[in-house]
Formats: C-alpha cells, sequence, structure tokens
C-alpha cells in the first residue's frame, strides 16, 4: 500500500513536470495549442460524466459551454471584475442552467433525453443570438479582459499556461476521485442499470441531476476560460454541431472511460488545430468514423482498452 | 390578415406534419429517435436538385422520385447494415446524430453555405377564396400531404406489410419467432421514414430555399410535432404538426418572428418535461 502511494507521488511529480515545464521551452504558439488542449480536456472530462457515467446523449454540452462563457465575459465586461473569479461564476451559472434541465428530464428516459437536450441546445443558442442587449446578438462580445487577477496580466500564453495547466489537472482529477468515489459508483450504476438500481431503493433522478450538473460545470468553466483567451464571444461558436462533434470525438476514443475523454481532447484539439485546411471535411471523417467505431464494437473487432462502454 | 396567417400556418403545418409521420413510423417500428430525420430532409432537395442540374431528367416530378428512391434505398440499408447492430438506445441515438453531421457538412461540401433557389415548379398564380389568398402551391403541397397520408393509413393497417411492421412494433423477439423478417421489415420502415422525410423536403423546395442548415429547426420541430400527436400515431404526427404551423404563425404575426422558433423549443422541453415519454405514453406504443 505504501509502495503505491510512494508509486503514485513519483508519477504525479513526473507528470507535473511534464505538465508545467514547458513554457520554459516551446515557442508561443504551440504553448496557445496546448492551452487548447487543456480547455478541451475539461469539456470532454465534463461529457464523459454526462455521456459515460449518467448515459445521457447530450446536445447541450457546448451551449452550457456557452452559458459559462457569455456569463464570465458579460460580468467581467460590464462590472470589471477579476476574470479569474468571474469564469468560475459562469461555471456555476452552467451548473444552474444544468440544474433546471436536469430537473426537466427527471423522469424521462433514453431517446427523450437525448431530444431533451437538443431542445435545451437550441433554446440556448437562440437567447445567445436574440437577446442583444445581454449578449450582442449576433456580433457577440468583443473586447474581453484576458484572464488577470489583481495585478497579474496573463495575456500571453506564456503567462496563462500554467493556469490552464492547473484547471485542466484540477478537472481531470475531480473527475477521477469522482468516478471512485461512492457516488461516482452509484451513478454509473444508474446509468447502466437505471430501473434495477432504482428498486434498491436508490433516486435515479437525483444522481442523474448530480452527475448532469457536474459535466455541465465543466463544460461551462471551459467556455469561460475560452472566452478569456480568445477576448470573444459569438453565437456560433456554441451550436449543436460543435456538441454533435465532441460526442462523435468522445465515442471515436471511447465513452466509458476517462482516459477516452482525454484521448478525445487530444484528437479534437490537434484537428482543429493542424487540420484547418482540411475543417470541410474534418467532421465528415469524424461522423462517419464514430458511426465506423459504433458499428465494430457492436461485432466485438475493437481492442480492449478503448472500449466504448463498460459492457463486459 | 389573421385568416391569411393562419392559412400559411396551415401549410407549414402540412409539412412538419409529413416530416413527423415519418418520424413517428420510424420510432415506432424500430424504436429508433432519428436525429438526421431534418438532414435527410435536406438532402432530399438537394438531390433532387442535383438530378435537375446534373441533367438526368427535366422534370421536377421524376426528379423528386428518384431523389425519395436513392433516400429510400440508402436509409433502407444503413438500418439493415449499422442500425441493426446497434442494440442499445443509446448507441443508436448516437448513431443516427453522427449521420446527422455527416450529412449536414457533406451538403456543405457539395453545395456550399448559400442557399440555393429551385426552379419554379408549381403553376404560378393564386386562388382568391373569400378574401383569402391560397397559392396554388400550397393546394399542391395539401393535397399531396393528404394522399400520402391516406396511403400510409391503409398501408400500415391492412397491407401485409404493415402487420408485420406493427407486429414488430409491438414485440420484436416475438415478431421474429412466429417468422416475420424483422430485421428487413426495420429497414423497410426507416426507408420509408427518410423517404417521406425527403419528400417533404421536395415539396417545399420550390417555395422555400435550400439551405444545408435548415434540417436542423425543421427536424426539431417534427419532433415536437410527433410528440404532440403521440408517437406511433400517424394521423396524430399531421395534427401534431398543424398545430405546431398555426402556432407559429400566430407568435410570428402578434409576439415577434425572432422568439417563435424559442417558443416551439421551449413547448417542446415542456412537454418533455410533463410526458416523460411523449403524450399518450401510457398507452402501448403502436403503430396504425
Amino acid at each position: 500500500m505504501r509502495r503505491q502511494t510512494l508509486l503514485s507521488v513519483a508519477v504525479a511529480c513526473v507528470a507535473g513536470a511534464v505538465i508545467f515545464l514547458p513554457p520554459l521551452v516551446f515557442a508561443n504558439v504551440s504553448l496557445r495549442v496546448a492551452c487548447l488542449f487543456f480547455l478541451t480536456t475539461i469539456l470532454m472530462v465534463g461529457l464523459y460524466v454526462v455521456t459515460g457515467l449518467t448515459r445521457i446523449v447530450s446536445l447541450c454540452h457546448a451551449a452550457l459551454a456557452g452559458v459559462g462563457a457569455y456569463v464570465s465575459a458579460g460580468i467581467a465586461l460590464r462590472l470589471g471584475w477579476w476574470p479569474v473569479a468571474t469564469i468560475f461564476l459562469g461555471a456555476l451559472a452552467a451548473v444552474a442552467v444544468a440544474l433546471l434541465l436536469a430537473w426537466c428530464m427527471r423522469k424521462m428516459e433514453d431517446h427523450y433525453l437525448a431530444l431533451a437536450t437538443l431542445a435545451a441546445s437550441e433554446i440556448l443558442t437562440n437567447i445567445f443570438r436574440s437577446a442583444t442587449a445581454l449578449t450582442g446578438g449576433a456580433n457577440g462580445l468583443a473586447g474581453i479582459p484576458p484572464l488577470s487577477l489583481a495585478t497579474l496580466n496573463w495575456s500571453q500564453p506564456a503567462s496563462y499556461y500554467p493556469f490552464c495547466a492547473a484547471i485542466a489537472l484540477g478537472a481531470v482529477g475531480l473527475v477521477w476521485l469522482f468516478d471512485r468515489s461512492p457516488l461516482g459508483r452509484a451513478l454509473r450504476a444508474v446509468g447502466e442499470e437505471g430501473s434495477r438500481v432504482g428498486s434498491l431503493g436508490v433516486s435515479q433522478s437525483r444522481l442523474r441531476a448530480i452527475g448532469f450538473a457536474l459535466g455541465g460545470g465543466l463544460a461551462g468553466l471551459a467556455g469561460a476560460i475560452g472566452a478569456h483567451l480568445d477576448g470573444f464571444v459569438g453565437p456560433e461558436s456554441y451550436g449543436v454541431s460543435l456538441s454533435i462533434g465532441y460526442l462523435c470525438f468522445l465515442v471515436i476514443a471511447g465513452f466509458g472511460r476517462l482516459g477516452g475523454a482525454i484521448l478525445a481532447a487530444l484528437l479534437a484539439s490537434i484537428g482543429q488545430e493542424y487540420l484547418r485546411g482540411f475543417l470541410q471535411w474534418q467532421m465528415i471523417i469524424v461522423a462517419v468514423l464514430a458511426l465506423g467505431f459504433l458499428y465494430l464494437r457492436s461485432t466485438n473487432l475493437v481492442l480492449q482498452p478503448w472500449r466504448l462502454a463498460g459492457k463486459k | 390578415m389573421l385568416s391569411q396567417q393562419l392559412a400559411n400556418g396551415l401549410i407549414i403545418g402540412l409539412i412538419y406534419g409529413l416530416l413527423a409521420l415519418g418520424f413517428s413510423l420510424v420510432y415506432s417500428t424500430t424504436r429508433v429517435v432519428n436525429f438526421a430525420h431534418g438532414e435527410i430532409f435536406t438532402a432530399g432537395a438537394f438531390l433532387a436538385l442535383a438530378c435537375l442540374r446534373g441533367g438526368l431528367t427535366t422534370s421536377l416530378i421524376l426528379a423528386g422520385a428518384l431523389a425519395v428512391m436513392a433516400v429510400f434505398l440508402v436509409g433502407g440499408l444503413f438500418t439493415y447494415t449499422v442500425l441493426w447492430k446497434l442494440r442499445t438506445p443509446l448507441e443508436r441515438s448516437v448513431a443516427t446524430i453522427a449521420l446527422s453531421l455527416a450529412l449536414r457538412d457533406g451538403m456543405l461540401l457539395a453545395f456550399g453555405s448559400d442557399s440555393e433557389s429551385f426552379p419554379p415548379s408549381y403553376p404560378e398564380g393564386a386562388l382568391t377564396l373569400a378574401g383569402l389568398v391560397v397559392p396554388y402551391s400550397y393546394l399542391v403541397i395539401a393535397s399531396a400531404t393528404a394522399i400520402l397520408l391516406a396511403g400510409f393509413t391503409i398501408l400500415v393497417r391492412y397491407s401485409r406489410m404493415g402487420i408485420w411492421m406493427r407486429a414488430t412494433a409491438q414485440d420484436e423477439q416475438l415478431a421474429a419467432l412466429v417468422g416475420i423478417p424483422t430485421r428487413w421489415i426495420q429497414a423497410f420502415a426507416f426507408g420509408l421514414g427518410a423517404g417521406l422525410a425527403a419528400t417533404a423536403g421536395i415539396l417545399v423546395a420550390p417555395t422555400w430555399q435550400v439551405n444545408y442548415a435548415a434540417g436542423t429547426t425543421v427536424g426539431l420541430k417534427a419532433f415536437t410535432a410527433a410528440l404532440l400527436g403521440g408517437l406511433g400515431n400517424l394521423p396524430g404526427a399531421i395534427i401534431g404538426g398543424v398545430v405546431l404551423g398555426l402556432l407559429e404563425a400566430l407568435l410570428a404575426g402578434y409576439v415577434s418572428s425572432t422568439w417563435k422558433d424559442l417558443a416551439v423549443y421551449i413547448c417542446l422541453l415542456a412537454v418533455l418535461t410533463v410526458f416523460p415519454g411523449g403524450i399518450f405514453a401510457g398507452r402501448k406504443a403502436r403503430v396504425g
């Protein structure tokens, strides 16, 4: 047991060094891509909690990220608060929206859950586009202050990199712990065998709400940080097709495991950054690949470690 | 003014109803919520347009028939091969969601992001009925909807295929046990639903413009209409569509057209919240 603890401390130190050293070595461009990867990781582990554990096919993940982005950007712009604080307010707002949605979904099953998230996504993007006074309408909000705390101003990749890395590590750690907590195990059980677990006296809807709120909050956090890094939010960045894209990446990488979510984030950020000229084909390929992986998994041809669900 | 708006709403409602009809048919026979339904609607119109532009034929009817046939075959094949293999609702939802993304971006790639207009195909002019201006195109759409609804009701109620479809809807394993080829039946039903969506797309294409992104919105409205009418209830789907169309027309006329879509989506979420399995969920799901 002690040896295991020592080993995990050592692994954590090495991982920490690998994650936090790059600013001293690499140029700004690759640091920016790394930050993109960290943000996508936060988003993907959120989607993992929602789709992998809770088994809700979420089509409003990007829209929840949008809630975080708009709330954080709005507060930072209008009230002039420090972005380092407002991003957490953005995440809280996303949690509140997710809880409201979870209340609506408390009695739904299977397909209807996905349909409800689709409706929610359209409602949110419509609000982003139409509530011009708050969200700037189709033009979005520009001139969002970069991440800053008191006199520290992180407008360059080298300066915000450690912050993004720390938040991403925190998010992964949080989900890892949640996965292993009694609550997380109960949630996984609800996802796999809802009605049977219900007959044991476990409240499905409450657990589902917790899972959905955690996932939504992480999406909101990622969206909020992204808004301050880009300096701009617009309604086009949070549509349904983005949510579908995230879902497809998660399916390709395997949605039953936390590792799958991180791999999905890696694939998504590499795709977004390095396959720009390829953009038009990218989503088609991703969608077809996701279909292929679903098909192959169902005929048991895919390698063990990246199996989609925990089916034995 | 009011009656004119209601007439416009009625026609749009019939289109939503046609889409909801296909959606309902697919759900009740295969237990698949086809998230690509809206994209198939647009794909039908684009395929017909491609037939016309490619010089394959000059008549819209022939081009439309070709497009619908193609969609029927591809949809059936997709179900026979891919969807049949996926047994959990989660996998099936994700599969149609991925299909919708592939179709949407495929259309973007093939036809670009600009709206395309169809060559005018309906008779010009309008009928004036008691002060109400009804373009001939509306009459064509309305009669086509009536014929399709009647045809599908007869098919599902009385034909052998329809009886097999209903048997598969009620109990797939039992149906397979008595020798019904459930895999083919599901593929057939999915193809029919997709074909109906494509038909709806082609019917409105000459009066609307075709855009690759239009399907998402229209598809979501078809889901709402199908839920309003009760899944598996074919006349109910058309009624649900009409109710939705009228609601939209009234909202656009009296509140604001910016918020009319939002109202429909909130309506969908509210219906799902109050009736978590759709309206009529208490009854055994059925077709016909």
